[in-house]
């Protein structure tokens, strides 16, 4: 349903020259030298498919709430399409699509139920609004779909009128999934949906989440820092490290065979209560690299790689086929993975 | 081993509109030098305001009826101003739940934290820059000469986390309390920055009060555990111990809420219910309206603390244990 190929987004940064500046020295070597580039997303692709789940996720600013934002169409890619359905909503630019019919299909669960709801707007209203601004329905109009909605998510119908400082952090989770699924969406966005949530509130929220998906056959995009969450609501797993993807495969395959080396450091360092067998954590030394003009020969993990060797300077791997649905860009993916498989 | 911080039979309410909150009840809690005591439990359990009991930052609208906070000797709720404003800040330091806010994001990492080495005594300008750089290479940032001149916003989130902890140690205190230190961040960087705060308890002492949700993190990390529910200190045992046999039905809840390795969907618990509102006429037990195990002789009044005959350090606030 979702089919993502060559996604980009690089935002200009400023090099500590001004414009006229650069402009002049341009003219001086007789071409404009353009401003470096921040590159957030950088040539992605990848496909989620009807009522499947798919987790991303990868160090602090590696580009995930960018994707979100560029699926979402809240930004404008600089390359790529997005194929949504068979249309390639990227090429619609984001006022525009604010007005067709894809609006209501794609809807995304922010970070922080604390903050993403308006103070003032009571629940009826935070659920009601998509669907008066979305499908132009009157209050009155609402009223069953937001008690269904309500009923859905497992939001008490007889708190729909208070204000979200009135409600429990679980109770405001709920209303922001009844909100984005009141349009009824095809694919949810979900970016960090529990991480500001207690545990107890959190495993309520994943058996819903899961519940929705196979009750109303809806896809997720699942961003997480909590890979024990990612690995108990997804399907297929995406890793990825400055702006690229790194590893793709089934959760079983990116938990279990690993074949790059982040992937691998990312898992041994999952926190592991004391009843778990201990995983020898697996340290990154050095300095990432900085995602402003990447050199297109290096590997992005080249610096704080422990495998790092002089060919991994000279040619950055692609993204290469492992297994069916099992994809790593490493030059040393077989090896990462045999040993992976070794240590268990 | 005598305590460095000893916390005890410490209440905290807050006056508000609908009636006296009483946010802490009677909690106790201890630290040795070296040590590491992780504090969980759900949100709203109090965890925070212990934490602003101790630096003394509590607001206006806070009273406290009775405890003693005792650090490295000092009476801390009836010292004066001076003698605390030595201890806070330079003996015992904290760094916030949300780092981005805490650092003023239009001045330089590098002044920030020879702002707090100024606070705290006066010091020669040449020196301070070399304080603040040694802050930066303390908590492992890479080229941290250069990192002195950056602002927040050029770093990523994982390096401002680190400068909040730069800020919090460039005095070199005894006591560091971090309040949900790494939330939001991956977990390479989350566990990069948790082996720094274990690595400088070995080499020079310092004790850690950490505030979290992540059981598994306070498991892998943490010297002891002390479990918060509704303003009590419901248990606090060694970790080892605690993990081995939980004996209150709350700690042992939030334990089947946590998702390991090898949890499945199905076998996920939640705690039932929530926090009762601390403003009415509290239960004894205020967890009784959510336990299972819940008996008659939970509501009779008298002590409910005791400890484990078998494990000697392990105490737990409930009639009717695991
Ligand atoms: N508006 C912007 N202008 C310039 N750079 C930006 C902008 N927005 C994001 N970036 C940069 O793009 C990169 C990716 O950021 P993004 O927020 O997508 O990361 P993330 O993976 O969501 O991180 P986190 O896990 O911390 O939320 C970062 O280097 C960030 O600094
Ligand atoms: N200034 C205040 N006035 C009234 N009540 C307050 C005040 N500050 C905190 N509280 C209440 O005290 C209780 C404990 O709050 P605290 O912030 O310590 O919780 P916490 O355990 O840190 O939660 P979290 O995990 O969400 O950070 C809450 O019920 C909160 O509403
Ligand atoms: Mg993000
Ligand atoms: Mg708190």
């Amino acid at each position: 349903m979702l089919d993502i190929q060559g996604l980009s987004k690089l935002y200009p940064v400023s090099d500590g020259e001004s414009a006229p500046m650069r402009a002049l020295r341009g003219w001086a070597r007789h071409q404009p030298r353009p401003a470096p580039k921040l590159h957030a997303v950088d040539d992605v692709s990848f496909t989620i498919g009807t009522g499947e789940s798919v987790g991303l996720v990868g160090e602090s600013g590696c580009g995930k709430s960018t994707l979100v934002s560029l699926i979402t169409r809240l930004i404008e890619p600089s390359a790529g399409t997005i194929l949504f359905e068979g249309k390639d909503i990227a090429a619609i630019n984001t006022r525009a699509f604010a007005r067709t019919p894809e609006r209501g299909a794609i809807q995304v669960v922010f970070q922080d139920p604390h903050d993403s709801l308006n103070p003032r707007h009571s629940a009826f209203d935070a659920i009601a609004e998509p669907l008066r601004r979305l499908k132009k329905r009157s209050t009155a109009e609402c009223r069953p779909r937001v008690a269904e909605l309500a009923r859905d998510v497992g939001f008490p119908e007889e708190l729909l009128d208070r204000l979200p400082h009135q409600l429990s952090g679980g109770q405001k989770a709920r209303v922001n999934i009844a909100r984005a699924l009141a349009p009824e969406p095809r694919l949810l966005v979900l970016d960090e949906p529990t991480s500001a949530l207690d545990v107890s509130v959190q495993a309520v929220i994943l058996k819903l989440l899961d519940d929705l998906r196979t009750r109303l056959g809806i896809s997720y995009l699942f961003v997480s820092h909590d890979l024990n969450v990612v690995r108990l609501l997804c399907d297929r797993v995406i890793v990825m490290y400055l702006g690229r993807i790194v590893e793709t495969g089934t959760a079983e395959q990116v938990f279990e065979q690993a074949a790059h080396p982040y992937t691998r450091a990312l898992i041994s360092a999952i926190p592991r209560t004391i009843e778990e067998s201990p995983v020898e954590r697996i340290h990154l030394p050095g300095d990432p690299r900085s995602p402003v003009n990447p050199d297109p020969n290096v590997c992005r993990f080249y610096g704080r790689c422990p495998r790092g060797v002089d060919l991994c300077q000279e040619s950055e791997p692609r993204l290469l086929s492992m297994a069916p649905e099992h994809s790593a860009a490493c030059h040393f993916a077989e090896e990462v993975q045999e040993s992976a498989l070794a240590q268990g | 081993m005598s305590a460095l911080l000893e916390v005890s039979d410490l209440s905290v309410e807050f006056r508000s509109r609908a009636g006296t909150v009483h946010v802490l009840d009677h909690v106790a809690l201890s630290i040795a030098r070296g040590e590491t005591l992780a504090v969980v439990g759900e949100s709203g359990s109090g965890k925070s305001v212990a934490a602003f009991s101790i630096m003394g930052i509590l607001d206006d609208a806070a009273r406290i009826p009775n405890g003693q906070v005792q650090f490295g000797g000092m009476d801390l709720l009836n010292a004066n101003r001076r003698d605390l404003d030595e201890v806070r800040g330079r003996e015992m330091a904290m760094i916030f739940q949300s780092p981005r806010t805490a650092l003023n994001p239009i001045r330089k990492v590098g002044h920030q934290i020879e702002d707090v080495l100024r606070r705290h005594g006066p010091v020669a300008r040449g020196d301070a820059k070399r304080r603040a750089i040694e802050a930066l290479e303390q908590v492992r940032i890479p080229d941290p000469a250069r990192r002195y001149d950056a602002y927040p916003f050029e770093l990523s989130g994982g390096l401002c986390q680190r400068v909040m902890i730069a800020i919090a140690l460039c005095c070199k205190p005894r006591l560091l309390i971090a309040d949900e230190p790494i939330t939001g961040l991956d977990v390479t960087t989350q566990a990069t920055i948790m082996d720094l705060l274990a690595e400088l308890g070995r080499e020079t002492g310092l004790a850690t009060l950490l505030i979290t949700h992540d059981l598994a993190l306070a498991s892998q990390y943490a010297d002891r555990i002390a479990v918060m529910h509704a303003g009590q200190v419901v248990e606090t045992a060694p970790t080892a111990s605690l993990f081995a046999a939980p004996r209150h039905p709350y700690t042992a809840g939030l334990m089947a809420a946590t998702p390991t390795s090898t949890t499945s969907l199905d076998a996920l618990e939640s705690v039932p219910g929530r926090i009762p509102p601390l403003n009415a006429d509290l239960p004894v037990c205020r967890f009784a309206e959510r336990c299972p195990r819940r008996v008659a002789e939970c509501d009779d009044p008298g002590p409910r603390f005791d400890a484990d005959v078998q494990a000697p350090d392990h105490y737990f606030a409930c009639r009717r244990p695991l």
